[in-house]
């Protein structure tokens, strides 16, 4: 079976790009296309035939606005030459749906979220924007909602990467789809038999991540918030930061391994369509206390209808107050967490059950769709 | 009732165009409408009819430039006028599906194919551009294809000329299609007294039809192989031939008939959504050596332990591959049954075409576009 992957871009090391990996362990073979790489950032071990960038790549300054040429991506992931592979799989979040396949060959997408800057965060990215830029975006954005439905309609089988994401497939795009979560590696967590006194928040510093909240809510309550990643939000929370709290900018896999094992707990304010890095502080068998909106409810089990002990606790909304009862909350119940447990929930998401699912899948929808068109 | 038969032009007579001339012979007043017509290559039947042409057809040596005009094509459409028509039979190939119909009227698509250079052969056509052009497929190859796509879900009933053909409309335009083969002459077939000691090949010379490795396969195997048409590959093709390939160019209908009639098999390596020719051959009664993709799968039937079918697939475009399929029917040519060949081929006659077509028009007339309601 000749298989080709479709993935946006190679630029930095986020889920999507866990995935990829993930799927290229399972199919060694596949061919990689995508819209741009950074070297640096290309999965190990790949032959450069297997390797195709698209010709975006190729200008420095397209490669620099990635994001803001969405409105490029159908027509250039829709000239890309697919013929001969039985299977393809796209890596869709950024709009790379709308590729042309031979009729005989199956398309799978598997979607980390309809794209959020045309879908459900278009109206906040608009309103961020200059007043000038608007109705530019507004009909760029426009177009691109088309095109994608359009190719939405066109995929085969829809890969979910949560509960929630399938609700967003459902609401933008009308396809129904099969969850399947997205690798995390899980196993390699360790339990610490004592741990530290402050609250850990990793992962990149983005505005859409809301660490803002956590710092001023530490601040507040004069709790030790450790911060543990990069971003473009950066220099704004630092100059937001009371004395509690201290940034870490990158650090090492052992670093991270032991700042995970040994924090109070793990807070997370994102609205996140799945959250890879709390199932990762779950798997060191801590806490997490978090915005208990998308995939959170997923990732993290508080109230389990079939009893099972609680991993974290959530709060209810974005804001201070919210964030501050969340602590406190926490803080009241800490005695009750069993770190054994809460590891266990998190290996469930360890990269060997993605592999197992994801290959089920891929086998049946090839053999469904090999019966039906013979 | 008013009739609109619509068909994206009229510039040389292939198989699209035999479709439309049998349409238009079963509703007899129907105008006919179309992208581009040049009034030399319209068939004797359509000479008499109101043809309205679109603005396109009006652009200096449109009739020359009709493929690079591809990304207009959708606006040529839209602009024709159906106000009136109460029923709607579109033939595509290009386009024809996104005519803007009036509220009332039916719409019956026959489909050949979703239109190749922006679906299946998109990644390839644009290849072969230049940068200009390639920069202006690419977008509006986006822009047509989404164009197509919904215009796809306005048609009431979706006729594929295939099943390989349905496969494709379902992939690119989500529509389920009801499998109507084109109609075929095969009436007009019958069985000679005798046969001659050659193969036959009967086609547009075109780089796709891949008469190169019919050629080279005869060449090896020094078996006679005459080869009936004419096209832009043809100069190359007399280069490679050896001593026992002929060119006949192009023949009269007798002659074809005979032709037909008494070659050992017909032969036939391209990839072809349907392929009328091999059809043909089978109304002689003549076996078909064929490559096993796409519409001959289910023109040519192979063989079983009972009978030995209308012919033999060979499984890959090569010449070893074309090599072995003449080889494999050698070995049986005695066992195959003119007579069983011949009726095999009477399912795709013309009149097979028009009761079936006509009941799935009747049908539409009758539900209306009342699906939905």
């Amino acid at each position: 079976m000749k298989i080709a992957i479709l993935h946006y871009w190679f630029l930095l090391e986020g889920g999507g790009e866990k995935v990829v990996s993930a799927l290229l362990e399972l199919y060694p073979d596949a061919d990689i296309f995508c819209l741009f790489a950074d070297k640096k950032s290309i999965p190990q071990g790949l032959s450069p035939e297997q390797f195709h960038c698209s010709v975006l790549n190729k200008i420095p300054l397209a490669r620099r606005m990635n994001r803001e040429l969405f409105f490029l991506f159908p027509s250039v992931v829709g000239s890309i030459d697919l013929s001969g592979y039985d299977l393809v799989i796209s890596s869709d979040s950024p709009p790379t749906k709308a590729i042309v396949t031979p009729a005989d060959t199956v398309h799978i997408s598997y979607c980390h979220t309809p794209s959020r800057y045309i879908w459900d965060l278009a109206p906040s990215f608009t309103a961020q924007l200059f007043p000038i830029a608007r109705p530019i975006f507004a009909q760029l954005a426009a177009s691109a909602r088309t095109s994608d439905f359009i190719a939405a309609q066109r995929v085969d089988h829809f890969v979910a990467n949560s509960q929630y994401i399938q609700k967003r497939i459902w609401r933008y795009y009308r396809q129904t789809s099969t969850v399947i979560y997205p690798p995390v590696n899980a196993m390699r967590g360790t339990i610490s038999q004592t741990h530290d006194d402050y609250y850990l928040s990793a992962g990149r510093l983005g505005s859409a991540k809301r660490i803002d909240l956590l710092i001023e809510t530490c601040s507040r309550l004069g709790r030790r918030l450790v911060i543990a990643g990069t971003g473009r939000e950066e220099k704004r929370l630092k100059s937001i930061a009371g004395t509690t709290i201290e940034f870490l900018g990158r650090v090492s896999d052992e670093d991270l391994s032991s700042l995970y094992a040994n924090c109070r707990a793990f807070l997370f304010a994102a609205d996140e369509d799945f959250g890879i890095v709390s199932i990762e502080a779950q798997s060191y068998g801590r806490p997490v206390v978090a915005y208990g909106h998308g995939g959170s409810l997923e990732t993290v089990r508080v109230d389990d209808p079939k009893g099972r002990p609680d991993t974290g606790v959530f709060f209810a909304e974005q804001s201070i107050e919210s964030v501050m009862n969340g602590i406190q909350l926490f803080e009241a119940r800490e005695h009750r967490f069993d770190p054994e447990s809460i590891q266990k929930h998190a290996r469930r998401f360890d990269t060997s059950v993605f592999k197992e699912e994801f290959r089920s899948f891929v086998d049946n929808a090839v053999a469904r769709d090999f019966a039906g068109a013979h | 009732m008013k009739i609109a038969i619509l068909h994206p032009w009229f510039l040389m007579r292939g198989g699209g165009e035999k479709v439309i001339e049998v349409i238009a012979g079963m509703y007899p007043d129907a105008d006919v409408f179309c992208i581009f017509a040049n009034s030399a290559s319209l068939s004797p039947v359509l000479r008499s009819r109101r043809i309205i042409v679109s603005p396109l057809n009006s652009v200096p040596w449109s009739a020359k430039l009709h493929f690079h005009l591809m990304p207009l094509y959708p606006w040529a459409i839209e602009s024709l006028d159906l106000r009136g028509y109460d029923l709607v039979i579109s033939s595509c190939g290009p386009v024809m599906m996104g005519a803007n119909l009036p509220q009332g009227a039916v719409h019956v698509c026959y489909c050949h194919t979703p239109p190749r250079a922006w679906w299946d052969l998109y990644a390839e056509q644009q290849a072969r551009l230049s940068w200009l052009p390639r920069y202006i497929y690419t977008f509006a190859g986006t822009l047509v294809r989404m164009w197509e796509f919904t215009a796809m879900q306005r048609v009431d009933r979706v006729i594929a000329n295939s099943c390989y053909i349905a496969t494709r409309i379902s992939q690119y335009f989500r529509r389920d299609s009801i499998v109507i083969y084109p109609p075929v002459d095969t009436a007009k077939g019958f069985l000679a007294d005798y046969t001659e000691d050659f193969y036959l090949t009967v086609s547009r010379l075109g780089r796709e039809k891949r008469i190169d490795l019919l050629i080279q396969a005869c060449n090896k195997l020094t078996l006679r192989l005459r080869i009936v048409g004419v096209g832009r590959e043809e100069k190359h093709l007399k280069a490679i031939a050896g001593p026992t390939i002929e060119f006949l160019g192009r023949v009269r209908d007798e002659d074809l008939s005979a032709l037909y009639s008494r070659c050992r098999a017909f032969l036939f390596a391209a990839n072809e959504d349907f392929g009328i020719a091999p059809v043909e051959a089978q109304s002689y009664g003549r076996p078909v050596i064929a490559y096993g993709r796409g519409g001959v799968l289910e023109t040519v039937q192979v063989g079983d332990q009972n009978n030995c079918g209308s012919g033999v697939l060979f499984p890959k475009q090569t010449v070893e591959s074309v090599i072995s399929g003449i080889l494999e029917f050698e070995k049986k040519e005695e066992l195959f049954s003119p007579s069983w060949i011949r009726d095999h081929a009477q399912q795709f006659d013309t009149s097979v075409f028009i009761d079936r077509f006509r009941n799935i028009v009747d049908n539409a007339v009758q539900h209306g576009s009342a699906r939905g309601l």
